[in-house]
């Protein structure tokens, strides 16, 4: 009875809190700016002047429609939509602060004046003097002024050393995450995230559609209430596309959806494909991998899908599909499991420390060293500072991109 | 949602047990022949509907079958256990908008009860323990198959009235609330019962 009463009282559904949605006004009829054009923004801020409770010190990172900036307090990062005011000259900025580990967020509005630095952004790139200034709404929906300033670019070895960042099945799935994990909206807004790839989990259904889900069954904790229970594997991914909604209201993906989105919607480089070892699941994965690689060679885009062998029944199922052997893959048992199945990558669980000989030895062989899933701060900062990976698994991507790029 | 209402089921659990303690005064000078009971029970029940996906067509009439084994000494209190067959509800998807497909979910529980006579032929149980889950699904494009999953903490509460027709069977009706957590399912079942003392 006592056990009955403590899983009552510690049940608690993991919910979607969605982005705000910034109305404003200062964004209307602004003119596109590219996305090559607002890179030239890349690097670390400085608070100058106004409240620091989103912090003193940012990384701004631009994506592929968003400008985001990554703060040294809290895992806070702030992700803006930008225009050209052509009226002055000026260029907008309108989005949303949010933590990374609790659910606080607020509206935040910025501009970058020609005067303070837009004008040399736009038509020569310098950016030494940039100073963008607005107002944020904080915890007491006060408006609360803020002013950055350009501080340094990002250094040679953070720009020629690139560092891969996972978005562990989306972000923030730990708790109440902006989006479904394993969604589409997740695979369109990751980048805005500050990562570089995608880490989504691959299932297969009764007609042999791989989709992208955690879970081999049917689980409220990511989907909304239906009657349908069960493996996955039971049903025809037309009935599931039908008949479920995830817990935001989306449809369950397909990993062609994803892959088509990824390639399409996003400037993300890589996509990490975590297979759970349903029958034949390598037979059906690699048409869908390889016309991918086709689809994005067509439109100049260079990206890498990474296949992780995660258990011994995978293993069995990829050695029964051989051709597939020609793609990259990564396998999680073991540094010598890796190597005995040639694979590109291999991902150590982060509790088994910092593996300084073994990373030596996989760098030696040309395999690259992902570590998965790092969400505390300071145990990011001491795998960055102290350890020789390649990249991370994380659902807090913002300690990341902060540390990775303040430190180096 | 769980969390939000423990304050709610803990408030429900402490008045219980605290009129439980007040129920142990014996019965002095009552001296049971028969001390156990076996309770059986069907009737009909209603599923609160609160599915969000095919919600409407969503059929939360149902039945419910009961079994519950008593120990029934002189005190106002018994224990015991129960076990049963709620069939919750029941969802026909239809083409040509939905999949032609059929769903019925069930809830067996194992649960632990306390109950406690509070008038002469009334009483209030209050049943915790676990369930057994068991979806049947069929459908002519998919096939028949059943899932099943325990739900670890579910619990009920049921108010009753026993008439005695002889000293070894009594008949009754109970109104049983019950509530499966792991997917948040809750039903009304007005139960018909005969009793058995051995």
């Amino acid at each position: 009875m006592a056990i009955s009463m403590t899983v009552v009282i510690s049940c608690e559904k993991n919910n979607v809190v969605v982005p705000l949605v910034n109305p404003d006004v200062n964004l209307m009829n602004t003119l596109f700016i590219s996305d090559t054009v607002m890179h030239k923004m890349d690097g670390i801020y400085e608070l100058v002047d106004g409240s620091g409770d989103l912090g003193t010190e940012f990384v701004c990172k631009v994506s592929k429609s968003k400008v985001s900036f990554f703060s040294n307090s809290g895992g806070i990062y702030v992700i803006l939509q930008y225009g050209l005011n052509p009226n002055d000259g000026s260029i907008q900025f309108a989005g949303f602060w949010r933590y990374s580990e609790n659910t606080a967020q607020g509206l935040i509005n910025l501009s970058l004046t020609a005067g303070e630095g837009g004008s040399d952004l736009l038509k020569s790139g310098i950016i030494r003097l940039l100073t963008i200034s607005g107002n944020f709404s904080g915890s007491n929906n006060s408006q609360q002024p803020i002013r950055i300033k350009f501080k340094r670019a990002f250094s040679q070895y953070a720009i020629n050393h690139e560092f891969m960042i996972f978005a562990h099945h989306g972000v923030q799935t730990t708790a109440n995450p902006p989006y479904t994990e394993n969604s589409l909206n997740g695979a369109i807004h990751d980048q805005d995230y500050g990562v570089n790839g995608l880490e989504y989990d691959v299932h297969l259904t009764r007609d042999h559609i791989p989709i992208c889900a955690h879970d081999a069954s049917i689980d409220l904790r990511v989907t909304e209430k239906g009657p349908l229970s069960g493996e996955y594997i039971q049903y025809d991914f037309a009935f599931l596309d039908s008949s479920v909604r995830l817990s935001d209201g989306e449809k369950i993906s397909s990993v062609e959806q994803v892959l088509n989105v990824f390639i399409d919607s996003t400037t993300l480089k890589y996509m990490w494909l975590d297979v759970k070892g349903d029958p034949d699941i390598f037979k059906y994965l690699e048409p869908l991998v390889r016309g991918a690689y086709e689809q994005a060679a067509k439109v100049n885009r260079k990206i890498v899908i990474i296949t992780d062998l995660t258990s011994d029944e995978v293993i069995s199922e990829y050695q029964s599909w051989p051709s597939y052997s020609s793609l990259p893959t990564m396998s999680e048992l073991s540094l010598d499991n890796a190597i005995l199945h040639n694979c590109k990558y291999w991902g150590p669980r982060y509790s088994l420390g910092l593996l300084l000989d073994e990373v030596d030895k996989a760098h030696s062989l040309g395999i690259k060293v992902l570590s998965w899933t790092l969400n505390d701060k300071n145990l990011i900062s001491d795998y960055l500072i102290n350890g020789k990976f390649d990249g991370f698994i994380s659902d807090y991507p913002a300690y990341v991109v902060y540390d990775f790029y303040t430190l180096f | 949602m769980i969390m939000k209402n423990y304050k709610f089921y803990l408030a429900i659990l402490f008045c219980f047990f605290s009129l439980n303690l007040l129920a142990q005064k014996d019965n002095r000078g009552q001296v049971k022949k028969h001390r156990f009971s076996l309770y059986v029970g069907v009737g009909p029940n209603y599923y609160f509907n609160n599915l969000v996906i095919a919600k409407n067509y969503v059929q939360p009439w149902n039945y419910s079958l009961t079994a519950r084994l008593m120990w029934e000494p002189e005190h106002f209190i018994s224990l015991g256990i129960e076990s049963g067959y709620y069939q919750l509800y029941t969802v026909k998807y239809t083409a040509p908008s939905l999949w032609p497909a059929r769903v019925t979910k069930i809830a067996v529980p194992v649960q632990l009860v306390v109950s406690m006579k509070f008038l002469k032929n009334y009483y209030a149980d209050l049943s915790i323990g676990q369930s057994n889950l068991v979806d049947k699904f069929s459908s002519p494009d998919m096939g028949s198959f059943e899932t099943s999953s325990w739900s670890l903490a579910d619990f009920g509460i049921t108010l009753g009235y026993k008439y005695p027709i002889n000293n070894r069977v009594s008949v009754g009706a109970e109104s049983k609330f019950f509530h499966s957590t792991k997917n948040k399912d809750s039903n009304l079942a007005l139960v018909f019962m005969v009793a058995f003392n051995f």
